[in-house]
């Protein structure tokens, strides 16, 4: 427990270290499961940087907090500590160094948290919750970039309590991504716009969807350069799109695809359509991980446009995943995600993969 | 729809694409004919063409989201476009997937739908269940619920209003069109009103139960966009049981102002078509109140359609249409400066009551606005407001028609002109003495 400083007791009485002796629905891929798993839904999921030795994964939930979990080799995972918000965290981030954790959350305020110490100060403030984060390391400046349902997007040094820059959407923003030198953001009604963050942010384009229905989350990938290239963005319609800013071909090279449907391939049934969730892109191999509400992750291969795998179903949606930094290992949070509306929640852990 | 003239020679270029009606009785073999020959701007960057997932299979992917730069999604013909909604709303009925999403097809957002995401309504579950009231939550979401399976009830059933109206929309959403067709889009806007009150209080309660529980929420916002929401489905619905008429028996059937409309529709998109809409509309509504019997009480309230910013002042006319509407703050209208088409009839103010009901979902309605060519929903504003339409019950006859000391040269002499002249058509009525009934 020493890495962090003071150990910050984890609430919840009784979340023990969960044995692999679970319902199959429950983890019937038989992955690790994280220990002291919040309260509350998962929202979103990071692995530290490369910059720093060692896994860390930090989730933010619904019930306010942000934990903070160290993964070992062994695939066992330690819980180190948390910090809590006023209202449910959507969104989290690390810097590019490791050493500091930013956090977003529905009391529209977003924090640094510093690991070192254990402190979290409150650097930047919106008019409606803060729907995504993320750090931006420029050459010439270095800042955090806040997505929020008050449809504004701002920059943040987070030395000063205004921010760097403050740029207008035309709708709230759903969800963003960013590789430098280039930012994603999907807004509600179908809103894309891709942001340049050489010099200073600005915006980029405004691209038509190609989704015919709301965006739920965005991810951009790198071409064989390194340098960025295009993005996925999934809908709630159990699609994907896969758009290219500068193709050769648009025609041709952008696509779409659908996942997280019930039966693939008999068509006389109505199919279950459900949410793709979260989109993340392993940092070697260029695949994708989606993960959706019907309880399933699957990875593809977007050159090759095939599936490579996809897991046996889960009892509950998933709502978060992401890899970590060489690709190594996958985690993926399984909870509510209030794809029916209604209000059952139940404890949720997030998980963990090893390839 | 209009029928397509050159399928009914057989020889349409946009086959299933086209905008016009293909009917089926009709000259198959010529259509069909010329499917080869594929104008290149209407080319396949099509979006999901239903034929490429059929010969997939069970692979899951398959061609579609044109590129971004510009490829044009190719247009989707009149009653095929009708087919591909259709479907759509079938699967997104029967799939269980999240309802309260936008939906578009062909690149233009339909109106209608609300869309929400799943964490917003959970935030709106934790905030009403901390704050004791989920009640509230419960009946905004039936609610909600409910406007989405009746948009969507009306999109699969795809009555000629509904698929007018989705015409209109997308005529005046599209900006780098490239049709190139020579035969006219006619566009009828038709406004019937049935029951005005009945609809209209409907939707001022279902806006108002919205607001209650949201703007709690988003107390510090005045525009919270899940009340916008609200709006914008109340408003959307609004305008779906409304097309304006031009046909009507009154002493305005008036060639010159229906080719104004007709023009101004087919010339110009955007704001223009909402100007002109708009600016015959209240004189439509006035002199066809009683035929089509708006019976609403009367006040003789002026200035209900200042919409600067606190729109409270709006709809004091007829409450209940306007409280649900008129609590939309924060959103910029840019006026119309169309000079004031009054009336003499006391019933007339009725229809300005309801007429505001119609303007308001211009100016709240983001979703509706989108169907007229204010593409963002940044841009609510451009939803032409009705401007000095005012609704004092005694004012003289000829105030519906300029006085000719007003007209421009200009104006005097496109009146004067068997036709209107594109670009140049006014924007004032005629003066009374130069009406030719």
């Amino acid at each position: 427990m020493s890495l962090f400083g003071t150990t910050s007791g984890f609430g919840a009485g009784g979340t023990g270290v969960f044995g692999n002796a679970t319902t199959d629905s429950h983890n019937p891929m038989k992955d690790v499961e994280v220990t002291s798993p919040p309260d509350d839904s998962i929202s979103c999921l990071a692995f530290s940087p490369p910059t720093m030795p060692g896994n860390f994964l930090i989730g933010g939930s619904w019930a306010n907090d942000v934990r903070c979990w160290e993964v070992q080799d062994n695939g066992q995972t330690v819980p180190k500590a948390q910090q809590m918000h006023t209202g449910p965290v959507l969104d989290a981030c690390w810097s590019d160094d490791g050493s500091k954790v930013f956090t977003a959350s529905c009391d529209k305020t977003a924090k640094m948290w510093d690991l070192n110490s254990n402190q979290a100060l409150q650097i930047a403030q919106h008019d409606g919750p803060i729907k995504s984060i993320h750090w931006i390391k420029a050459p010439n400046y270095s800042c955090i970039m806040t997505g929020s349902w008050d449809k504004t997007l701002k920059f943040w040094d987070t030395r000063s309590p205004n921010p760097m820059m403050s740029l207008q959407m035309p709708e709230r923003c759903y969800c963003a991504d960013v590789v430098y030198p280039m930012a994603v953001v999907a807004t509600a009604e179908r809103g894309l716009i891709v942001y340049q963050l050489e010099n200073q942010p600005s915006e980029f384009r405004r691209i038509d969807s190609p989704l015919k229905h709301q965006h739920r989350c965005v991810a951009i990938f790198k071409d064989k350069q390194n340098k960025p290239t295009g993005f996925a963005l999934g809908s709630i319609e159990g699609r994907v799109a896969i758009h290219y800013i500068n193709p050769p071909n648009p025609a041709k090279d952008n696509f779409t695809f659908k996942c997280h449907r019930s039966n693939g391939t008999n068509t006389t049934t109505p199919q279950d359509i459900y949410a793709v969730n979260a989109i993340s892109f392993h940092p070697v191999h260029g695949t994708l991980s989606t993960v959706g509400s019907d309880g399933r992750f699957s990875f593809w291969d977007k050159d090759a446009r095939t599936k490579l795998k996809t897991s046996e179903q889960l009892d509950q949606p998933i709502t978060a995943c992401c890899f970590n930094h060489n690709g190594n290992i996958f985690a993926y949070a399984s909870s509510y995600d209030w794809s029916k509306v209604g209000g059952k929640v139940l404890a949720p852990p997030p998980k963990k993969k090893r390839f | 729809m209009t029928v397509c003239n050159f399928f009914l020679q057989g020889r349409c270029r946009y086959g299933d694409k086209c905008w016009n009606e293909h009917p089926t009785g009709g000259n198959r073999g010529g259509g069909f004919g010329n499917r080869v020959w594929v104008n290149p701007s209407q080319q396949k960057g099509g979006y999901i063409q239903p034929s490429s997932f059929s010969s997939h299979g069970t692979e899951e992917w398959g061609r579609g989201g044109g590129g971004g730069g510009g490829a044009d999604w190719g247009r989707g013909g009149g009653g095929g476009s009708g087919g591909i909604i259709q479907m759509d709303m079938d699967i997104w009925e029967s799939s269980g997937q999240w309802g309260f999403s936008c939906y578009s097809s062909f690149k233009t957002s339909l109106s209608g739908f609300t869309d929400l995401s799943p964490e917003e309504l959970r935030l709106e579950y934790y905030s009403t269940r901390a704050s004791g009231d989920l009640q509230s939550y419960v009946n905004g979401i039936n609610q909600l619920l409910n406007q989405w399976r009746s948009r969507i009830q009306e999109l699969k059933v795809m009555n000629p209003a509904t698929r007018t109206a989705l015409v209109r929309e997308r005529h005046t959403h599209t900006h780098t069109h490239t049709h190139t067709h020579t035969h006219t889009h006619t566009v009828t806007v038709t406004i019937n009103n049935p029951a005005p009150q009945a609809s209209s209080s409907g939707f001022g309660s279902a806006a108002a139960t919205g607001f209650g529980f949201s703007t709690s929420i988003y107390a510090s916002t005045t525009a919270s966009h899940i009340q916008q929401k609200y709006m914008r489905v109340a408003s959307s619905h609004f305008l779906q049981e409304r097309t304006i008429a031009l046909k009507y028996p009154s002493s305005l059937r008036n060639t010159v102002l229906e080719q104004m409309l007709l023009l101004h529709v087919l010339s110009e998109y955007g704001d223009q078509i909402i100007k002109s809409i708009l600016a015959i509309a209240p004189v439509l509504i006035l002199n066809i109140s009683d035929h089509i019997g708006f019976g609403a009480p009367a006040p003789a309230q002026a200035n209900t359609f200042s919409f600067a910013a606190p729109s409270g002042g709006f709809g004091s006319s007829t409450a209940p249409s306007s409280t649900g509407f008129g609590t939309s703050s924060a959103l910029s209208a840019s006026s119309f400066s169309f000079a004031a088409p009054t009336t003499d009839k006391p019933a007339a103010t009725s229809g300005f009551g309801t007429a505001s009901g119609f303007s308001s979902t211009l100016n709240t309605g983001g979703g509706f606005g989108s169907g007229f060519g204010a593409e963002a929903p940044a841009a609510a504003g451009s939803g032409s407001s009705f401007g000095r339409a005012t609704g004092s019950a005694d004012r003289a006859l000829d105030s519906l028609f300029s006085h000719e000391s007003n007209m421009t040269p200009e104006e005097l002499n496109q009146f004067k002109a068997k036709r209107f002249t594109l670009g140049q058509i006014p924007l004032k009525p005629p003066p009374a003495n130069m009406l030719v009934v």
